[in-house]
């Protein structure tokens, strides 16, 4: 007990008198940054586990170079020869300040990424499978960096050794995702190749990336802990070995995920007309189906409506976006059960462009896109029986353009009103840019 | 103070010397500082002597188990040390203040002396004892809760000393213990090593020819790696009372360490 007391004592002393905890505390500070995004929403479970462990690409030069800082701190202290000549083993000697580093750097890396799951959990209407290897890699991944800035820093105790490894560490990142696409990337800490919402990890790559990074982690210690340098010439070995296990486990192709058919899976609402949503929003369906229902039956008035409203996962190319059977809806969320729908209703969000999605970029420097955006909003108004309130985020001139398209529209026989309104529907579904003219020719 | 005494230090000794060198040579980078040299030591205070380059801080190292003998026989409390090996349990018995004391500033002088009790394996339930009396020892008390940092050069030397004495270790080497000390703290630091002395083999590496006979059994007079005198305090003494070079000024001590060293190379020279 008394020698669990001293060690205690000598672990607190490590952690009270040594800046470790602040240089961690500016480590995690840095992790925070690169982890706040506002418009993430953390129902997504790949988003979030995804992006805790992108922060890793930033961290792990960070790690290595304050590894290297603390692990020249007995020759930067003169303590060298002192220590040299006491009985207790290195490692035990080391263990204390070893397991305070590891503990501040992957612990406080894994303890952000726990920290986030709680929102995901009461979120999420899908878990991925292995959602939690990305989290496991990131943390041995900047475990490891600590350590093997450690070993070199007890092997080249100079001033320059941390900052040189810091650099180093930035260049090859740099480098190797110049190299792409192969395989060599994907042994960066941090990268799985593109990524988004909808990924399901490659076991290749995850056993790959885990196998590098422990076996850092193993030279790193072996560096640090080697009395001799015959032990030291070795510490290589186990990354080398790693590196060629790794080249051949990880996807050629050097993507580090796969599409998820599961999370992209259509979920429908009971009843008809159908409503449906990607499984990974699963949760806004309750929230979606009634205002979907009402843009249908107002869409009813058209020849040819469409008859449900689904989810679109990706615009470009997913069949639903320009299928004239088909409302396409675009799902971003802001918070547990709220679709946004930029100051608008999602009723009108499903009925602007006549229940179409507008094509290209909605850029307001394009060309034209005044009246083409006029044209959309003044055929959601006309279904919707409503006219066009102050909006902040529109242009005065494309309003008046809106009123007076509306204007015009209103102003012709009820069956020409309702032919323009599906011909404007079908030249959307066309992407074809006089909208604007359909609705307004004299 | 009282404080109980473990089985281990009342154990009888089971060798003659707790230093004993043969032949011994030591690399101070590419030249060998301590070439063949012959040496015993038992129990006392020995104060290691020698003008610089003698190879003082050299010999002090590789009693510390810290330089490797490159060839020759050293034996520390009973154990060859030359060829490797397990040096635990010599390291156990050993304290040491190196020449560049070194130091983590931010620690406070009782966490430091704690943190080498503990790298020294003193036994957990003695370290807060030990550790207060070597404290108390080098006269720290009033300042053992500072950091190292505000200390000031003479302070920090005591507690290179307080560190060195934790654990009452059985062979102590000390490499210009006194240096930085004003005149009190040096005196309180002789007393000191007299006391050590008693149970203790004290190895001292020392310019100050006065501390060697302020504190010291007996002194070691090295030159190029070798000893060139070895005697009691006495015989420095005698050497610079009899036959005094007039060239040589200071006190009979420094004439007769220079009559001691002159004498040394006039018999290495006639070789």
């Amino acid at each position: 007990m008394t020698r669990v007391k001293v060690l205690g004592r000598v672990l607190l002393v490590e952690l009270s008198r040594t800046s470790v905890v602040g240089v961690a505390l500016g480590f995690l500070a840095v992790a925070g940054v690169l982890l706040t995004d506002m418009d993430r929403w953390s129902g997504l479970w790949m988003s979030v586990v995804l992006a805790h462990y992108a922060s890793v690409g930033a961290l792990w030069p960070l790690a290595l170079a304050c590894g290297a800082w603390f692990g020249r701190r007995e020759a930067a202290a003169r303590m060298t020869d002192l220590v040299a000549a006491t009985p207790r083993p290195k490692p035990a000697r080391l263990a204390a300040r070893l397991v305070t580093i590891v503990g501040c750097f992957a612990g406080g890396y894994a303890a952000m990424g726990v920290g986030m799951l709680p929102g995901v959990w009461s979120n999420a209407s899908y878990q991925p499978p292995g959602w939690y290897w990305p989290g496991l890699v990131g943390t041995v991944a900047v475990a490891g960096a600590a350590l093997l800035g450690f070993g070199v820093g007890q092997v080249a105790p100079s001033r320059l050794t941390a900052p040189l490894l810091g650099v180093v560490a930035v260049a090859v990142t740099v480098g190797l995702r110049a190299v792409g696409p192969g395989p060599v990337p994907l042994l960066l800490p941090g990268y799985l190749g593109e990524t988004d919402q909808y990924s399901l990890l490659d076991a290749g790559a995850v056993a790959g990336q885990l196998v590098l990074f422990g076996a850092v982690a193993v030279t790193g210690l072996v560096m640090s802990l080697a009395d001799t340098r015959q032990v030291r010439r070795l510490a290589g070995v186990p990354t080398a070995l790693a590196l060629v296990v790794a080249l051949v486990v990880v996807p050629s192709d050097g993507q580090g995920v796969r599409p998820d058919p599961q999370a992209s899976a259509l979920v429908c609402a009971d009843g008809t007309p159908r409503v449906c949503v990607v499984r990974l929003y699963q949760g806004a369906l309750p929230e979606l189906v009634g205002p979907a229902r009402e843009a249908l039956r107002r869409l009813g008035r058209l020849p040819d409506a469409p008859t449900a409203v689904v989810q679109v996962v990706d615009e470009r190319n997913d069949t639903a976006a320009r299928s004239a059977d088909v409302v396409p809806v675009e799902i971003v969320m802001f918070g547990p059960t709220s679709i946004a729908t930029g100051g608008t209703t999602i009723e009108a969000m499903l009925l602007d462009g006549a229940g179409t999605t507008a094509c290209g970029p909605a850029a307001d420097d394009l060309p034209g896109w005044d009246r083409l955006d006029a044209a959309r909003s003044a055929a959601g108004l006309w279904l919707r029986g409503a006219d066009p309130t102050p909006d902040d985020n529109v242009s005065p001139a494309r309003r008046e353009l809106t009123e007076a398209a509306l204007t015009t529209l209103r102003g012709l026989p009820e069956p020409t009103q309702t032919a323009r309104v599906a011909a404007l529907r079908q030249a959307a579904l066309e992407c074809r840019p006089d909208l604007y003219e359909i609705l307004t020719a004299a | 103070m009282i404080r109980t005494v473990s089985a281990g230090e009342t154990a009888p000794t089971t060798y003659a010397w707790p230093v004993q060198a043969r032949g011994l040579r030591v690399r101070a980078g590419r030249r060998f500082a301590v070439d063949g040299l012959d040496l015993r030591l038992g129990f006392g205070v020995h104060g290691l002597l020698g003008p610089n380059g003698a190879g003082k801080t050299t010999l002090i190292r590789a009693l510390a188990t810290v330089a490797r003998p490159a060839s020759g026989h050293l034996e520390l409390l009973g154990q060859a040390v030359d060829s490797g090996g397990d040096l635990r349990e010599v390291r156990r018995g050993l304290g040491y203040l190196p020449q560049e004391f070194g130091h983590y500033r931010w620690y406070t002088v009782r966490e430091f002396v704690e943190y080498v009790a503990w790298l020294r394996e003193v036994p957990a339930r003695d370290v807060p004892d030990a550790v207060q009396r070597a404290i108390d020892r080098v006269d720290l008390t009033s300042r053992a809760g500072s950091t190292l940092r505000s200390l000031s050069g003479g302070m920090l030397r005591r507690v290179g000393l307080a560190q060195a004495v934790v654990g009452d270790p059985t062979l102590l080497l000390l490499d210009e213990p006194t240096v930085g000390l004003d005149p009190e703290q040096r005196a309180r630091a002789l007393e000191l090593l007299r006391d050590l002395g008693r149970d203790t083999c004290v190895v001292v590496a020392t310019h100050v020819v006065d501390d060697v006979a302020a504190a010291c059994t007996d002194v070691v007079l090295l030159d190029a790696g070798r000893v060139a005198f070895h005697g009691p305090v006495a015989g420095l003494t005698a050497a610079g009372t009899g036959g005094a070079d007039p060239e040589v000024g200071g006190g009979v001590l420094e004439r007769g360490y220079a009559a001691l060293l002159r004498r040394h190379r006039d018999r290495e020279g006639s070789k």
